[in-house]
């Protein structure tokens, strides 16, 4: 466990005045801020340090003893008096508070504090009775990743997830998209002092297929077809993510020409019996191996051509 | 529906913030206060009330500030989506992507 240098990360000196920490802590919020950083592991991480130096060094209590025992944190006798008596507080604050502790997004509770925070301060005391912990209310957001296949993402269907230890049945419409976020009210941590609960957040992976590609609504997909059923005309089975539908060939048709099947595609998120199209690319299979009557009316076709 | 909002004098009480503050929030647009028999504030409202507190608290930022900011991050949400979308389609178009 490494000594953190508090005033480093603020960037201000040892002797800073309360004024310079508070003016420091907030420059570099507004930088570092997880909200104006969404996503930002990096950000958040570094705000998590500035949060934990500002919490310490904008505390006299906290300060006076940082400065004296920080980078000899391991060896003070009067050190380690000092933590057995905070962990006493901190039983009797914990006692009275419920042990009650919650974040949302952008906010932290003192499980984000560093080891070395937690060895010189003890848990509990990141957050000042009477201030921060009676300003919470509303319970933490829940974040998750949910995978689905193409074909799970076609149909309405309910999946089970397993979130914070609890298991929740979840609806999943139909036509989700990739990189789509749904939110689920109430499904997050449990808000305090009556509150509401937060939020859960899913958001969804829809894996590629290898059939089929999604660009939208519509689905893309290529279908084989025989040299006479191009030439000649004909029907053709074609699988869609739905099952097989029959498609007629307009005598004449070219390779890698595209014909639409209207309704055939993906299912409209949230708009019942909406649906996008289905493109199929037809690719004309050239016989590669040709009996000699194939051969001699080939040469003979070949022949009229000219 | 009297559980899915919280009284407006509880809330200031809560959140610890100054009254005039959730008064330039609502003024502002960026909070609804409902107005009956008492004032109330809807439970969906916190998550953004609670978003301007911190940005109040930790970067002491006031209420033109917030307007501004919320309406960038707005901004910058709604582009995050175009983007996702764009992906989308540059995956179609190369799937080794």
């Amino acid at each position: 466990m490494a000594y953190i240098d508090y005033y480093n990360i603020l960037g201000v000196s040892k002797n800073a005045s309360a004024d310079d920490i508070k003016k420091a802590y907030r420059k570099l919020a507004r930088k570092l801020h997880p909200d104006l950083n969404p996503n930002d592991k990096e950000a958040h991480k570094k705000f998590q340090q500035l949060n934990e130096a500002n919490e310490v060094l904008s505390d006299p209590e906290k300060r006076a003893k940082y400065d004296k025992y920080g980078e000899n944190w391991k060896h003070g006798e009067e050190y380690e008096k000092a933590q057995q008596q905070y962990q006493q507080q901190q039983r009797q604050w914990t006692g009275q508070q419920g042990g009650q502790t919650f974040y949302t997004e952008g906010d932290f509770s003192d499980t984000d504090f560093s080891d070395f925070f937690h060895s010189m301060f003890g848990s509990g005391f990141s957050q000042r009775a009477g201030s921060r912990s009676q300003r919470k209310y509303k319970g933490g957001d829940f974040q998750a990743e949910l995978h689905l296949s193409l074909r799970q993402a076609m149909h309405t269907h309910k999946q089970e997830l397993a979130v914070d230890g609890k298991n929740i049945r979840i609806t999943i419409p139909a036509g989700v998209a990739n990189g789509q976020k749904i939110k689920l009210s109430g499904y997050g941590q449990s808000g305090v002092n009556g509150g509401p609960n937060g939020d859960l957040y899913i958001t969804f992976v829809v894996e590629d297929d290898v059939n089929f590609k999604r660009l939208g609504n519509d689905l893309y997909t290529s279908a084989d077809i025989g040299l006479y059923t191009a030439v000649l005309g004909g029907e053709v089975t074609v699988t869609t993510l739905d099952g097989q539908v029959k498609m007629k060939i307009k005598p004449g048709t070219q390779s890698e020409s595209k014909v639409r099947l209207k309704g055939k595609g993906f299912p409209v998120y949230k708009k019942d019996d909406q649906f996008g199209d289905l493109i199929v690319t037809l690719k004309v299979e050239i016989p590669k191996h040709l009996s000699s009557k194939e051969q001699e009316l080939f040469t003979e076709l070949s022949k009229l051509d000219k | 529906m009297s559980e899915k909002r919280i009284l407006y004098s509880e809330c200031i009480r809560i959140y610890e913030v100054e009254e005039s503050f959730i008064e330039s929030l609502h003024d502002s647009g960026l909070i609804h206060v409902v107005e009956e028999n008492e004032r109330f504030i809807e439970f969906e409202e916190l998550t953004d009330l609670e978003q301007f507190v911190r940005w109040h608290n930790d970067m002491d930022i006031n209420v033109e500030g917030i307007e501004a900011l919320h309406h960038m991050l707005g901004r910058v949400r709604s582009l995050q989506s175009e983007i996702d979308r764009l992906r989308n389609e540059l995956r179609f178009y190369r799937p080794e992507m």
